[in-house]
């Protein structure tokens, strides 16, 4: 087999380690791929962003979790407390059940 | 295992977590059940404001020229803790065996005694408080490394000795009533608990055992309540049983008998406030035998230690509290019951005056 031959850097290797737009979301992607490969079916979103080395950082994760709708929900609070809590899941099956049955 | 969706239903769905509440509700309605069937094994089920049904002997004589109704107090066993003489200037020793010898001898010692006040032994029965600190137990470091055995076979060990103890007095009187409360050297915890206080007693362990061994046998009763006092009534005088270790204080004059006293004044008017007023408050805790007209403090059977010898106490032979409750007049014939076998003294005259 012929080793493949560099054609030296191109433009998607630059937005790939500068490019926000398509560094993050690799990031998200990185960590969703974790969570998997972990056994965890789901996990707290504060503890997801540090799946991902480096971590996403909270403002980032907010630019662009809408991406990824079929991976996370809102728990419903249930102590009578305001905040409210997003869950990450390990797959969209996962997510969407959930949202399904529980109406997250 | 990971984390899977059931988990965090059970954090997150309003659904699972009524469900899972709804479960506990069920589980702790049956717990408390339990509690009532234990109670009614133990025979407090019964009990209005704490205040137990008494078995009709102890209510109507049998025969009216009885002297009354006999009692042995049995507190302060302290069973498994070792005194050593030659730390307490030889005038006392305690260890499993001298206890077993005072337990059998503090018995034999309570039938002669009756056998005295009315030799056709017309009693209706007997009645043997048990007031706590059963067993030494590893409640300081110092009893933990001194004490013959662990807490556990020195409950066993307990156990296998008042089993006949008991059994003998019911041969001899016909019925036998233990009223019992745990002590605080009884304790399975760090500091003695007034939240479930019983359930952390060794103390209240060895009586359910007792309640066991003897629940095929109609003439002995126990009375063990939840909290830390046991109130009941021979005849027309009204008992209130209970360890003492809440009386704190005292001073070198009179030792306990100040708090105790203000703890009496206490506990009466607390009790009387909820109609659950008694005549006498028999207690145990402090080693020293003590009575007034309000008050039966109890001796033990362990006696003088290297605690009373290290705090300049008076000293006092091993006793137990022994007397008869008469159906007019009250308490009668009052005696402590030595628990070590009588020694030979030199021998003198009846009566005697100085020359």
């Amino acid at each position: 087999m012929s080793k493949p031959i560099k054609k030296g850097n191109r433009l998607n290797d630059l937005r790939a380690i500068h490019d926000r737009n398509v560094v993050i979301p690799n990031r998200i992607r990185a960590a969703i791929a974790t969570l998997l490969a972990s056994g965890d079916e789901w996990i707290y979103e504060l503890d997801f962003l540090k799946l991902s080395k480096p971590p996403i950082g909270c403002v980032d994760i907010s630019k662009f979790r809408d991406g990824f709708v079929d991976y996370w929900a809102e728990m419903p609070s249930v102590n009578g407390k305001a905040t409210m809590r997003r869950v990450w899941f390990a797959t969209t099956k996962a997510c969407l059940d959930w949202k399904e049955n529980i109406g997250g | 295992m990971g984390k899977s969706i059931a988990d965090l239903k059970l954090v997150h769905d309003p659904a699972t977590i009524i469900a899972s509440l709804r479960a506990e509700l069920v589980e702790a309605r049956g717990v408390a059940s339990s509690a009532e069937i234990l109670r009614e094994y133990v025979g407090t089920a019964t009990l209005a404001v704490n205040e137990l049904q008494l078995p009709k002997w102890v209510h109507e004589p049998k025969a009216t020229k009885s002297p009354g109704v006999p009692k042995i107090m049995l507190s302060d066993l302290h069973w498994g803790e070792q005194v050593r003489p030659e730390q307490i200037g030889g005038v006392n020793s305690y260890n499993l065996a001298i206890a077993r010898q005072r337990l059998r001898s503090v018995i034999e010692t309570v039938i002669s005694l009756c056998k005295i006040l009315d030799p056709s032994m017309k009693y209706p029965g007997i009645v043997c408080p048990l007031g706590g600190d059963m067993v030494s137990g590893n409640i300081h470091d110092e009893l933990a490394t001194s004490n013959e055995l662990n807490t556990m076979p020195t409950v066993l060990d307990l156990y296998r000795n008042l089993v006949p103890a008991i059994r003998l007095l019911a041969d001899t009187f016909g019925h036998v009533f233990l009223p019992c409360v745990s002590g605080n050297h009884d304790r399975d915890t760090k500091k003695i608990w007034s939240k479930d206080r019983n359930h952390t007693s060794f103390g209240w362990l060895l009586y359910q055992f007792l309640v066991a061994a003897f629940a095929e046998d109609k003439r002995v009763t126990f009375y063990i309540p939840d909290g830390s006092d046991a109130l009941y009534r021979i005849f027309n005088t009204r008992y209130l049983l209970t360890h003492g270790d809440q009386f704190r204080g005292g001073d070198g004059i009179i030792g306990p008998l100040g708090p105790v006293t203000r703890g009496e004044q206490k506990k009466n008017t607390r009790n009387a406030a909820v109609g659950q007023d008694y005549d006498i408050m028999e207690f145990g805790h402090f080693h020293k035998r003590m009575l007034t007209a309000r008050l039966r403090g109890n001796g033990s059977l362990k006696g003088y230690d290297e605690y009373a010898a290290d705090s300049n106490f008076g000293f006092e032979p091993p006793s137990q509290n022994f007397w008869i409750t008469h159906v007019d007049h009250g308490i009668t014939f009052d005696a402590p019951v030595y628990c070590d076998a009588i020694k030979r003294s030199r021998k003198t005259d009846w009566v005697s005056i100085s020359k």
